[in-house]
């Protein structure tokens, strides 16, 4: 048991530590998690008419992120399983959707489609060891998976239109980015459908942790011996988180071939899987708007230093300093704590409104 | 458009210094003065000459609107360029204090960008659209020209800049000053030829330009009549001495290596080359990443002639006027820049600009009129320079196709060739340059 797992079970929300409490929420508050990601998709798509053509770059990418979160968001927040592989699988999806889109035939939807199913597949297989691992044993084995990615996509780099299997051209330079829908040519349509397809990875996200895959997992994360106990097939919805987490994460992978600039190897260090842990539980591990405040903080924060004439690599200072200062003040997170604070808010101008 | 730039040897002293240099030397070799494998440090012996001056060299500080230009240069930790936008913000700190640009002020947006495409695009998006630069200048990133060239193209924006990956030097859009790791991989294999090497052996970096780079040196060794061994190296690199070895025993006698990395991992090689004693076994060449100041520091006497590095500009302790310049600038605006190749290259590259944009006369500073005095540099001189610089109409652009070589001489970089043409071969385009030099009244 390591300190993150302590900090979750003694901080993890009531839906995500009782199934019980899951129901109860679910019933109480039955549309509200699904309005903030309508929320947040509304506020996007109105974005580009009041920023500029780099703030919608910058988005995008941040967009993207923010389901990578949420992947990892669900995998530990939800079930306690702890993955180090997340950027790794973007990779993954980047590479797949790049290869599947040189064929030139499949739609773009298609692709994405596609893509997802190829690391949700994936995703099953990592899933494996999680059947018998926790902790610290399945987080060492994630980050050796990404690395053993990361050696391998140097080594067969990603699909530049040549030919074979592969689809690399060795003499062919430059990156090639995955051709976009024709109804999102432009970077400010495509900042709009990557919006559309994150707000539905995270309408997925939401409707699973609602019904029974959620309830399973929340039982899991508890007490596995107990959720057996209460006839629970752990080891099915143990790969089914494995699963759904990498099929959204497949699908950012694909939407982040077709952005700005192409892919390269270069950007898919191992060890960003441990800044996005690290945003993510910042952020708020427990709460799906955590997944996008991390998105923010990882690929906005540093443009908006950029800006402001500082250094982004001051951000990796910040993380560390602010990952202390949230496992012990506030352990649900930014959104844990904006969250709370708004229901505050919310409960004294009701009592104002009924005493007046 | 005929540029500013210096021409050296055409001054009086220069061309004093040039004889008295060359006379005990005919005396007593009765040779030419430009022997093109003097192993000796004849540029830094010589008296230096009197700084070139920067822009209109009024003294008179520039007002009003700063004319920008950008630059996206990469920077993370183990790579970083910023000595080259570095020292073209010294040398336009120096214009901007003798009169800018026809007395407005020059500023250069610098944007660092990592290994991210993503990034990379947002940072030439935002240059263009919220910082309204009116063209490029000095950029050196890794990404830059692949992920940004065809936006450049489109959008008609210009750039002079210092190249790093092979798209740079295929676009319309930009003209690199410099030749970039692959053709300077290919200038070091071919001095090795020159130096009598029956074979050649190469490995490259792991990067998207990699196995085109070691494909030229194939094709080199093709036309050339000798074998060549080319392979990807990963790095960082795990095993030093295990890949000096295999070097080695590839090269066999009469061998010769191009150890193409940058200069961190090619130190650990030749220190692993010197350990196990290999450093007789074959003849060593580095391209330009290894002509790198503090590398020499840590190399030592046992390197001493053993080993050619490419250069792609004159030593920095080179006596022209420009070089003295370049000095003068980097201890008055960039003392922490690493003397040599990069700091000159972003000097050299902000030079040019401002000559160019000396030569509007209208006073309008647009994308348009920048660009096309960017196009219309043409018979740029520079002691820094093998032969003159343009930008050109072409495609594809490297006007510096002329390289020096370098080697190691007690704790200094000397010349160990002068200026060397590229090789032309069937897989890159130096015989349509050179035609095209030509064309322009410059071959």
């Amino acid at each position: 048991m390591n300190v993150l797992e302590d900090a979750h079970r003694a901080t993890a929300p009531d839906h995500a530590r009782h199934p019980t409490a899951a129901i109860g929420h679910r019933l109480r508050q039955p549309l509200s998690a699904a309005a903030w990601p309508a929320g947040v998709a509304a506020a996007a798509l109105l974005l580009p008419l009041f920023t500029s053509a780099y703030w919608i770059q910058v988005l995008t990418a941040a967009a993207v992120f923010s389901v990578a979160a949420l992947g990892l968001s669900v995998l530990y927040g939800r079930v306690g399983l702890i993955s180090l592989g997340q950027i790794a699988m973007l990779a993954v999806g980047g590479w797949t959707a790049e290869r599947l889109g040189q064929t030139g035939t499949l739609p773009f939807w298609l692709v994405l489609l596609a893509t997802g199913v190829v690391t949700g597949l994936i995703g099953i297989v990592i899933g494996l060891p999680a059947l018998r691992l926790s902790g610290l044993y399945l987080a060492l084995i994630t980050l050796m998976l990404a690395a053993a990615v990361t050696i391998v996509l140097t080594n067969i780099n990603f699909p530049n239109g040549g030919p074979g299997f592969l689809g690399y051209d060795p003499v062919k330079s430059g990156t090639v980015p995955l051709a976009r829908p024709a109804i999102a040519a432009g970077d400010t349509a495509y900042f709009r459908y990557t919006v559309v397809v994150c707000a539905l990875m995270f309408l997925l996200a939401i409707a699973h942790t609602r019904g029974r895959p959620g309830r399973a997992w929340a039982a899991i994360r508890q007490s596995e011996h107990a959720a057996v106990a209460a006839g629970i097939n752990v080891t099915l919805y143990k790969l089914w988180a494995f699963a759904l987490a990498c099929f959204m994460t497949g699908v950012a992978g694909a939407l982040l071939a077709a952005s700005a600039g192409g892919l390269t190897v270069y950007q898919f260090p191992p060890q960003e899987s441990i800044t996005l842990l690290a945003a993510l539980l910042m952020a708020g591990m427990y709460h799906f708007a955590g997944a996008v405040v991390a998105g923010l903080m990882l690929k906005a924060m540093p443009a908006l230093l950029d800006t402001w004439g500082v250094s982004g690599n001051i951000l990796l200072i910040v993380f560390g300093v602010g990952l202390v200062q949230t496992l012990v003040t506030s352990p649900q997170g930014i959104a844990g704590q904006l969250s709370r604070d708004l229901a505050r808010l919310s409960a004294r101008l009701r009592v104002r409104r009924t005493t007046s | 458009m005929k540029t500013n730039g210096h021409r050296p040897h055409t001054s009086m002293s220069a061309r004093v210094l040039t004889i008295a240099a060359c006379a005990p030397l005919l005396a007593l070799l009765a040779t030419g003065c430009a022997s093109t494998d003097t192993g000796a440090a004849a540029a830094s012996t010589a008296k230096p000459s009197k700084a070139s001056k920067c822009g209109l060299g009024n003294g008179k500080t520039a007002t009003g609107p700063a004319i920008k230009l950008g630059a996206i240069v990469s920077d993370t930790p183990g790579l970083s360029f910023t000595d080259v936008t570095d020292m073209a913000n010294a040398y336009f700190s120096c214009v901007n204090a003798n009169g800018g640009i026809n007395g407005r002020p020059v500023k250069l947006v610098v944007e660092k960008d990592a290994l991210d495409p993503q990034l990379t695009a947002s940072l030439a998006t935002k240059l263009i659209d919220t910082e309204k630069i009116v063209g490029f200048t000095a950029s050196s990133s890794v990404l830059d020209c692949s992920v940004n060239a065809k936006t450049y193209e489109q959008k008609a924006i210009y750039g002079i800049d210092a190249g790093l990956a092979l798209d740079c030097f295929n676009s319309p859009a930009i003209a690199p000053i410099n030749v970039g790791a692959s053709y300077s991989a290919l200038a070091t294999a071919q001095y090795l030829l020159d130096k009598g090497a029956k074979k050649l052996v190469v490995f490259t970096s792991n990067t998207p330009d990699s196995n085109a780079v070691n494909s030229s040196i194939q094709a080199l060794g093709k036309k050339a009549g000798v074998p060549v061994t080319a392979w990807v190296e990963n790095v960082p690199i795990a095993d030093a001495n295990g890949l000096a070895l295999k070097a080695a025993q590839a090269a066999g006698a009469d061998g010769g290596v191009v150890v193409n990395l940058n200069a961190g991992e090619a130190l650990k090689v030749f220190k692993a080359i010197e350990q196990q004693g290999l450093i007789d076994q074959a003849k060593w060449g580095c391209p330009a990443g290894c002509n790198d100041q503090s590398m020499l520091q840590q190399l030592g006497s046992a390197w001493d002639g053993k080993l050619g590095v490419n250069a792609e500009v004159n030593l920095a302790s080179s006596p022209g006027p420009d070089n003295q310049l370049y000095l003068q600038l980097r201890q008055k605006y960039a003392p922490k820049t690493q003397l040599g190749n990069f700091g000159q290259l972003g000097f050299t590259a902000a030079r040019i600009a401002v000559q160019a944009l000396l030569s509007i006369k209208s006073g309008d500073y647009t994308t348009a009129t920048v660009g096309a005095a960017f196009k219309g540099v043409k018979d740029y001189r520079s002691d820094l320079y093998c032969k003159p610089w343009y930008f050109g109409t072409q495609a594809f652009h490297t006007a510096n196709n002329t390289t020096r070589t370098i080697t190691p001489k007690s704790g200094q970089w000397t010349q160990a060739r002068d200026c060397s043409e590229m090789p032309a071969l069937p897989n890159n385009k130096f015989a349509e340059i050179r035609a095209y030099e030509k064309q322009i009244g410059l071959g």
